[in-house]
């Protein structure tokens, strides 16, 4: 029943940055009065259940109220069309935390399902670019702050939080924003964001 | 906007009341045919004709057995299903809000009672078989120990099966079934409703048919069985609490092979 997941994430909600929701592990309120964010998930590489979900992607759309911690929210999924049946039912089975690891911490916070859409996910790691294009619902590109001042290139970076994807974020802002997917519409370009690497196993 | 949101709320409240008068009405019933078995006091034609008779039975032995099951099986197993059935009424809720349509939650639970009473039926020809084969008390509890002990055997090997974990973990995590099996329409909502009812009976089927255990109008146990069946989904601690009922339930069954009667 084990499995392994390794891939990258990047998340944009309509927070200034930096967003006080990720920032303080989800127990200060967000800017507005509802959260409204895109996280996004590509699967480098991994198996649930023996089934190879390897190259795939997976994005939860969440409105949520400002206390994200309250719960209540409300959830829409994006679910790769490059997945085979198999491979897109296990992939449901983590992301909605079924099979334990950090999703099933998430999941008790979700009080309305806004559906599952298959749609071919395009979701691009361009050294600190990093975007995804849901077919005609989602357009969404971030980019890592890097200080004008560093000598390594290196972006900043919030650490020792509580998030599903990592306890290190980078502080990131979008570049490009639109969303209009289970009857919600926003733009968030130059709100927050954030991306890191995402290691999980149940 | 305000209009929409309040008929949503409505909804809600519907599928609540709905899942709720539904499962009490069938308790009201089971209560009913039970107080006749117990006092032979025939609370209505119908309810003596689940009672055991003298054999062959008649077409309207049948129907009134089957009516009997079906109605166990909806005050069972509704209760443990709640939690996903508002759960998909919510989602119903926000597409009603957001598109002006939605597969209505009724279909769902029609889809998932009837794949019940699809059970419910071929429970009610077990029933029948044994009562062919004078195996089966006035209680409809089976009278031979090994058969018996055989049936809480079965119940109890099934609790370690990777089947009993897979459709647990199942009826478990409604927004994991919503994630995996979701369907679009009215279409939509009656397959899932046939497909969560799926993994419910195969959850439960073993654990029902111990009924012929215990005694089949037995309404302690009815409950029991009923709550267990509630606790099992309702409280997430991996496969554990499954296999420990299942090692109870095979120890029983051992226990019963051994006592003097056997």
């Amino acid at each position: 029943m084990a499995w392994q997941l390794k891939g990258t994430y990047f998340e944009n909600c309509n927070c200034d940055v930096v967003c006080p929701c990720s920032a303080s592990s989800l127990t200060l309120p967000a800017d507005k009065d509802r959260c409204r964010v895109l996280l996004a998930f590509h699967v480098d590489s991994g198996k649930i259940d023996g089934v190879d979900v390897g190259n795939l992607s997976v994005a939860v759309l969440a409105d949520t109220p400002a206390m994200m911690h309250d719960g209540n929210w409300r959830v829409g999924v994006f679910m790769d069309a490059a997945a085979s049946k198999p491979q897109a039912e296990k992939l449901g089975a983590v992301f909605s935390g079924q099979m334990g690891g950090p999703m099933a911490g998430l999941a008790p916070l979700i009080g309305e399902m806004l559906g599952v859409e298959t749609a071919p996910i395009q979701y691009k790691n361009d050294g600190h670019r990093h975007s995804v294009k849901i077919g005609t619902a989602v357009d969404i590109e971030i980019e890592d702050l890097v200080p004008p001042q560093s000598k390594t290139g290196e972006a900043s970076k919030i650490t020792g939080i509580f998030h599903p994807a990592n306890s290190t974020l980078t502080v990131a802002r979008a570049t490009k924003s639109r969303v209009k997917a289970f009857g919600l519409e926003f733009m968030n370009a130059g709100k927050n964001g954030h991306s890191a690497p995402f290691s999980w196993v149940g | 906007m305000g209009r929409i949101t309040a008929l949503a709320r409505d909804i809600y409240l519907v599928s609540l009341a709905g899942t709720g008068g539904l499962t009490a009405l069938a308790w009201f019933d089971l209560w009913r045919r039970a107080g006749a078995m117990t006092h032979g006091t025939g609370a209505g034609m119908s309810m003596a004709m689940a009672m055991p008779r003298p054999m062959p039975w008649n077409f309207p032995d049948l129907l009134a057995a089957g009516a009997m099951w079906s109605v166990m099986m909806i005050a069972m197993m509704l209760p443990s299903a709640t939690p996903m059935l508002l759960f998909f009424s919510g989602v119903q809720r926000s597409r009603a809000a957001a598109h002006g349509l939605g597969g209505p939650a009724a279909l769902f639970v029609a889809g998932f009672l009837a794949i019940w009473l699809v059970w419910s039926w071929l429970a009610a020809g077990f029933q029948w078989a044994m009562q062919a084969s004078f195996v089966l008390s006035p209680q409809l509890a089976v009278t031979r120990l090994p058969l018996a002990a055989a049936l809480l055997a079965v119940a109890g090997v099934y609790q370690f099966t990777p089947l009993k974990h897979a459709c647990l973990s199942r009826c478990q995590s409604p927004l994991g079934f919503l994630f995996t099996q979701w369907r679009d329409g009215a279409w939509g909502a009656a397959q899932m409703g046939v497909r969560f009812g799926g993994y419910c009976i195969g959850c439960c089927w073993a654990l029902m048919a111990l009924l012929f255990v215990v005694g089949v109008m037995n309404l302690l146990w009815v409950a029991l069985l009923a709550i267990f069946v509630l606790l099992e989904k309702a409280v997430r601690r991996g496969p554990w609490p499954s296999r420990a009922t299942g090692a109870l339930l095979i120890a029983w069954a051992v226990y019963l092979l051994r006592s003097p009667a056997a």
